[in-house]
């Protein structure tokens, strides 16, 4: 497994941006996901991964013992999961209120403020 | 010294609560600290003209060998007693001129601050504090010219000034620092003995050239000399003050001080003469072409500054006489001129030659000041002005090369010098008629008094030169150390000099007839645009401001897509150029090592991911988002991180519900893009994707040193009692972390339902 994850990791970036390279909202925050998942597994892989070691101390022992999993980008990535969430969540929200008040799910509709005006 | 500079500092700031509290009486108050310093500098004068100097110094970052070093030499004290004495003048009478004018307090605040930073400037020894107090100078002339803010014209000109002069000031700290590296010192005092090792070190063509640009920028030197009429937007007193007396000798200043390091390079001589020359005619010409009041002193005052940089070209014991000679005839009429224009403008509301005209029976006061002043311009005995002529005549004369061609822009410039005083004082107070509506009185004391002093001044240096004669002696020895002492008289018998100055008037005097008697031929007279030096700058201006709408333009064109290629390509540029170091990762997959579910987890993922990507129905997209999403935490799940594999699948579920309730208020799946566009969109990503897989497998194949990995585990349970270590570090290590995590999703909740209640619908409100 360990070695198909980059592959894994570069599919799923390159979906990622393709998804964002759309002129659709809807587009963009699928694709934004997309791009959460890579980054977690990429910070997941690049810490290393040990199979089936979780970083949970044993009953009876007071520190765990090799071969187990590190904990702390375990720790971190929980933490982007979370947050990733957060920005979901209000992305999704803001699409269909700004469909209902705009009229558009057409990022170049969306984009007066960010003009040059001629 | 130091003291003085910083309460004029302290007064800026304090001069608004000052003004209110006093109101129209301020600019006499204010006066006080100019007047006070002047008496101070007054009192060092013996110490100074006996050749001695006073210094004054505190550490500011010694490291750096920048400190606040004061020196007083004979050219400090010069300057120092112009910047404060017509300072106090300045002050008292912009008091009366801006009676009624709105935002007075500013005004104050702004020439208190330069006359302070003008003070610094002449009296520091280190370079790096002298250039401070010179770009404080710049910044509060930018504020004094752009007073008039509602005017277009006025801020304008505030920033033209601003720029060319700030512009110089760049290349002026290349050139200071350049010297310092080279010279081996951050003291004036140590470097003005340090020609030799400058000269060694390679460095001092490139200091001396960029010095000499900062100093023409702010003396107004052409090509650079057009912001100094346009800078006669300003307030009447601040164009006496700041753009004839002493701002604009900044430049000047600073060449002179420099001089015993540059004096004697042939660049230094042909560089000052040549553009020293070009602006005093330059000057001279269009100054009689003008009609406007103000704008004839400005031209005549670019005229000054070029020959100001002239003499110092010509470098010579004479003239450098000649140049503090003239640095003090030209504070004392200019400035006093500038005042009697402000008054007949204050007075009448016209700076119009063409219109002003018969009114000396009614301003008697000020003409009588205004034709002292402009005796002294023309260089008429007895006043101050004619020594100042006398010598630097003799300067050229005594030149060994190309006597004759200076000696001659001398007098064409002296003609025109005439002439322009002619304009200046006949054609205002007496001339043929007075086309004004208004009935004109004499302004008031607080106004007349200064220039009348001025005028004064001019004519009692002028019949008894020895007073001030130790002074400029000093000061001309700092410029030229051990040049010969100075002899100031009225009468050097008939020689050349004289004749040439006789000559000077007749024929200037002929050239104010000419014009006097053809005013419509002169009006007709008009210089093409396109061969002013502000066209240039216009160009320039307009140039950079398209280029950079353009850049915008294009850069940022407010197309999402654009930016994220553009993000996007530029990572993977990077990302290349470092890769290739790292070559190609060996790929040895161990069969082995693989579990069935490993593999068909990976190839559910990477299918439904594609269904993601092709999808063309938004809730297929979504339900294959979820298989993704599910896929990453049994990934968690396989490499020992169960609290990951939790969370993700709590979040997955929560996200494809939210998405799901929001659905059905959603439009129609946008599908854009088609056939090349995509394939062009495909290229991008499969780029990105391809680089990432690379990273990764590099990254992997180099070991990693984990010791926080270590330290988590053996002090999770002794520390913190949690047998769970991904739970402890969440909580217990980095708990601050987990609370701005809180705080972000509360943020994040509080958007959502923010927007939800925008809509007047509470659905979807679960964050």
């Amino acid at each position: 497994m360990e070695d198909i994850l980059p592959f894994l990791i570069g599919g799923l970036y390159a979906g990622g941006i393709y998804l964002i390279l759309h002129r659709s909202f809807v587009k963009l925050i699928i694709g934004l996901i997309i791009l959460g998942y890579a980054s977690n597994l990429l910070l997941f892989t690049i810490s290393r991964v040990t199979r089936g070691a979780p970083p949970l101390i044993p009953e009876e022992a007071s520190q765990l013992t090799e071969p187990f999993a590190d904990p702390l980008p375990q720790a971190l990535i929980l933490t982007a999961i979370v947050i990733g969430f957060g920005i979901q969540a209000f992305a999704i929200v803001l699409i269909k209120v700004g469909y209902q008040a705009g009229d558009t799910d057409d990022l170049d509709d969306l984009n007066t403020t960010d003009r040059l005006e001629d | 010294m130091l003291t003085i500079i910083l309460i004029g500092f302290v007064l800026a700031i304090g001069a608004i609560a000052i003004h209110r509290l006093l109101k129209n009486y301020s600019g006499m108050a204010f006066a006080v600290y100019p007047a006070a310093a002047f008496v101070w500098f007054l009192t060092q004068y013996q110490t100074v003209a006996s050749g001695e100097v006073v210094m004054s110094s505190m550490e500011w970052l010694p490291s750096l060998g920048i400190a606040l070093d004061f020196k007083l030499d004979g050219l400090s004290l010069l300057f120092a007693l112009l910047i404060t004495g017509i300072g106090a003048i300045v002050l008292t009478y912009a008091g009366t001129y801006m009676k009624g004018v709105d935002h007075t307090d500013r005004f104050f605040v702004a020439l208190i601050l330069f006359m302070a930073s003008m003070l610094g400037l002449v009296l520091s020894d280190n370079i790096i504090s002298l250039f401070v107090f010179w770009e404080l100078t710049s910044f509060s002339s930018y504020f004094l010219i752009g007073f008039k803010h509602e005017d277009k014209a006025s801020r304008k000109s505030a920033l033209e000034a601003l720029l060319i002069t700030a512009g110089g000031g760049l290349a002026l700290l290349a050139g200071l620092v350049l010297l310092g590296i080279g010279g081996g010192s951050m003291s004036i005092s140590e470097l003005l003995t340090r020609g030799n090792e400058l000269a060694d070190s390679g460095l001092f063509n490139a200091a001396m050239l960029l010095i000499i640009i900062g100093c023409f920028t702010k003396s107004a030197q052409f090509p650079f000399h057009f912001w100094l009429p346009s800078a006669m937007a300003a307030p009447t007193p601040v164009s006496a003050y700041l753009h004839s007396a002493t701002m604009v000798k900044a430049g000047i200043y600073l060449l002179a001080r420099m001089s015993p390091v540059f004096n004697g390079a042939d660049g230094w001589h042909a560089t000052l003469l040549l553009f020293g020359a070009t602006t005093m005619i330059v000057g001279a010409i269009i100054a009689i072409l003008q009609t406007d009041l103000k704008k004839i002193l400005a031209y005549t005052t670019v005229s000054a500054l070029g020959l100001l940089t002239m003499l110092l070209g010509i470098g010579t014991s004479v003239a450098i006489h000649a140049v503090v000679i003239f640095i003090l005839a030209h504070a004392l009429y200019k400035g006093c001129l500038f005042l009697v224009a402000g008054i007949v403008d204050h007075q009448t509301g016209s700076r119009d030659i063409r219109k002003l005209g018969r009114i000396f029976k009614d301003m008697p006061y000020t003409a009588i000041t205004a034709i002292i002043a402009c005796l002294s311009m023309a260089g008429i005995p007895p006043l101050f002005g004619f020594i100042s002529k006398e010598f630097s005549y003799e300067s050229t004369i005594g030149m060994i090369t190309n006597s004759p061609l200076t000696t001659s822009a001398f007098f064409l410039t002296g003609v025109f010098f005439t002439a322009a005083a002619g304009m200046l004082s006949y054609m205002v107070f007496f001339g043929k008629r007075n086309k004004l509506k208004v009935k004109v009185h004499e302004a008031p004391v607080t106004m007349v008094a200064g220039p009348i002093l001025m005028a004064l001044l001019s004519l009692v240096f002028g019949l008894s030169s020895g007073w001030i004669n130790p002074l400029l002696d000093q000061a001309s020895l700092a410029i030229l150390p051990g040049n010969e002492s100075l002899k100031m008289g009225l009468w050097h018998g008939i020689n050349t000099e004289l004749l040439l100055s006789l000559a000077t008037l007749l024929v200037g005097l002929s050239a104010f007839s000419f014009i006097y008697l053809n005013p419509r031929l002169m009006s007709r007279i008009e210089i093409s645009e396109k061969i002013k030096p502000s066209y240039a700058y216009e160009q320039v201006m307009e140039g950079i401001a398209d280029l950079s709408k353009g850049v915008t333009r294009y850069v940022q064109n407010g197309y999402l897509r654009v930016y994220v290629s553009m993000m996007v390509g530029t990572f993977c540029v990077l990302a290349l150029i470092i890769l290739q170091d790292f070559g190609i990762p060996k790929i040895s997959i161990l069969w082995s090592d693989f579990r069935v579910y490993d593999i068909v987890i990976g190839i559910i993922m990477i299918i439904a991911c594609f269904y993601t990507v092709m999808a063309k129905s938004r809730l297929l997209a979504i339900a294959m988002l979820g298989i993704v999403g599910y896929g990453v935490a049994f990934v968690f799940i396989i490499f020992g991180a169960p609290d990951l594999a939790m969370t993700q699948i709590l979040i997955e579920t929560l996200t494809v519900v939210l998405f799901v309730l929001v659905l059905w208020k959603l439009p129609r799946y946008l599908i854009f893009a088609e056939g090349f566009i995509k394939f062009r969109y495909f290229l991008v990503s499969a780029l990105f994707g391809g680089i990432m897989t690379w990273i990764v497998m590099i990254v992997t194949q180099y070991p990693l040193d984990s010791h926080l990995k270590v330290f988590f585990s053996e002090n999770s349970y002794p520390l913190a009692m949690g047998k769970n270590v991904v739970n402890v570090i969440l909580v217990d290590f980095r708990s601050m972390d987990t609370l701005g995590e809180i705080v972000v999703l509360g943020i994040a909740a509080i958007g959502v339902y923010g927007l939800v209640k925008f809509n007047g619908d509470k659905k979807g409100g679960k964050a």
